[in-house]
């Protein structure tokens, strides 16, 4: 055994076979260099053994135990009803106020008898839709249209 | 009807605290001697395991079955360990020199046998001057007696490492104890 292979043996020292420890051995009576080694990893060894054999356990258990399940922060579960979450809820409400808006607008639109053109449709955004502008189609000019609304601009 | 443990970690996973303090009763023994071995402090090491189980706790539902609990809590344990460290230089050096004071008085007085109170301090007071990963390598591999493919799992890093690591730290501590302690004395040991 050389050296080389004497450090593998010291790196892998605690998994070493009885042969391979006894050829480490063989080596290090040999070798100055390779005894310090072996001599300081064995004492460590010794030593380590000793001192993980005492248990070492806290205190108070029981009050480990305590303290930890009082510090536990609310886990979110599958069964948490989601909407409690402040943000979400004002957004769901947001959301459904917008909705009512949006659906109130539509359920006015027809009352609002303003035309966009002389001939034209109706100003329903649903009409735009299904009876685009004609392209030739005169538009009537703001002033007209205040005064089809019964407004005195003069 | 007993409980197999993947059963209680599903209910804990679903928020049930009972099944959790199962858990917590369980484990907490060897989370608390790995804390107490890495920090040398009996309430810093009572708080890492606190913060263990409360990190367990929230990330329960992330578990997954193909990794052993003990390894995910070993996990836990020695990042929180890694931090506190990192955090708290002052902290290990006001210790570390409490500790050095203990030894020095075991060594001046010829006539103490060295019980294992003893030699438990002279090996924290050695492994206090380690590097960080080299201490966590040590506790885990040669106080806790972990096999080196379950510490590199731990540690999330290659066994050559680790055993590079705890070789670095057995010869650390190994002349530490040479140098603080009488070779007679050695040979009773």
């Amino acid at each position: 055994m050389n050296c080389s292979e004497a450090k593998t043996y010291l790196i892998n020292f605690s998994e070493l076979t009885f042969g391979q420890e006894h050829a480490l051995r063989q080596h290090a009576t040999n070798c100055a260099q390779c005894r310090e080694e072996l001599e300081i990893i064995t004492l460590q060894q010794s030593v380590v053994n000793r001192v993980k054999a005492v248990p070492v356990e806290p205190t108070h258990a029981a009050a480990l135990t305590h303290k930890i399940m009082g510090s536990l922060p609310t886990q979110s579960s599958k069964h948490e009803i989601w909407i409690l979450n402040p943000l979400r809820m004002v957004y769901g409400v947001s959301s459904i106020l917008l909705l009512f808006f949006l659906g109130w607008e539509l359920v006015r639109e027809p009352t609002l008898p303003i035309s966009a053109t002389q001939n034209g449709p109706k100003l329903y955004s649903s009409n735009y839709i299904t009876k685009p502008l004609q392209p030739h189609t005169k538009p009537i000019g703001l002033v007209a249209r205040i005064k089809t609304k019964g407004y005195d601009i003069n | 009807m007993l409980e197999t443990e993947p059963e209680i970690i599903r209910k804990a996973a679903s928020g049930d605290r009972a099944a959790f303090r199962q858990l917590a009763e369980t484990h907490q023994r060897f989370v608390y001697a790995v804390a107490v071995r890495v920090l040398n402090h009996p309430q810093d090491a009572e708080d890492a395991t606190q913060e263990t189980f409360i990190r367990l706790w929230k990330n329960l539902k992330q578990y997954k079955a193909e990794i052993k609990l003990t390894t995910w809590l070993y996990r836990i344990v020695t990042n929180i360990c890694l931090d506190v460290l990192k955090s708290a230089h002052h902290k290990r050096n006001r210790m570390t020199i409490d500790i050095e004071k203990q030894t020095a008085q075991i060594r001046t007085d010829e006539n103490l046998a060295l019980q294992q109170t003893d030699l438990m301090q002279a090996v924290e007071s050695a492994a206090a001057q380690l590097p960080h990963i080299q201490k966590i390598v040590f506790v885990l591999r040669d106080v806790q007696g972990l096999s080196a493919e379950e510490v590199s799992q731990i540690m999330e890093t290659s066994q050559e490492k680790i055993k590079s690591n705890l070789y670095h730290a057995r010869v650390a501590i190994g002349k530490y104890l040479k140098h603080h302690y009488q070779t007679e004395t050695l040979h009773e040991i």
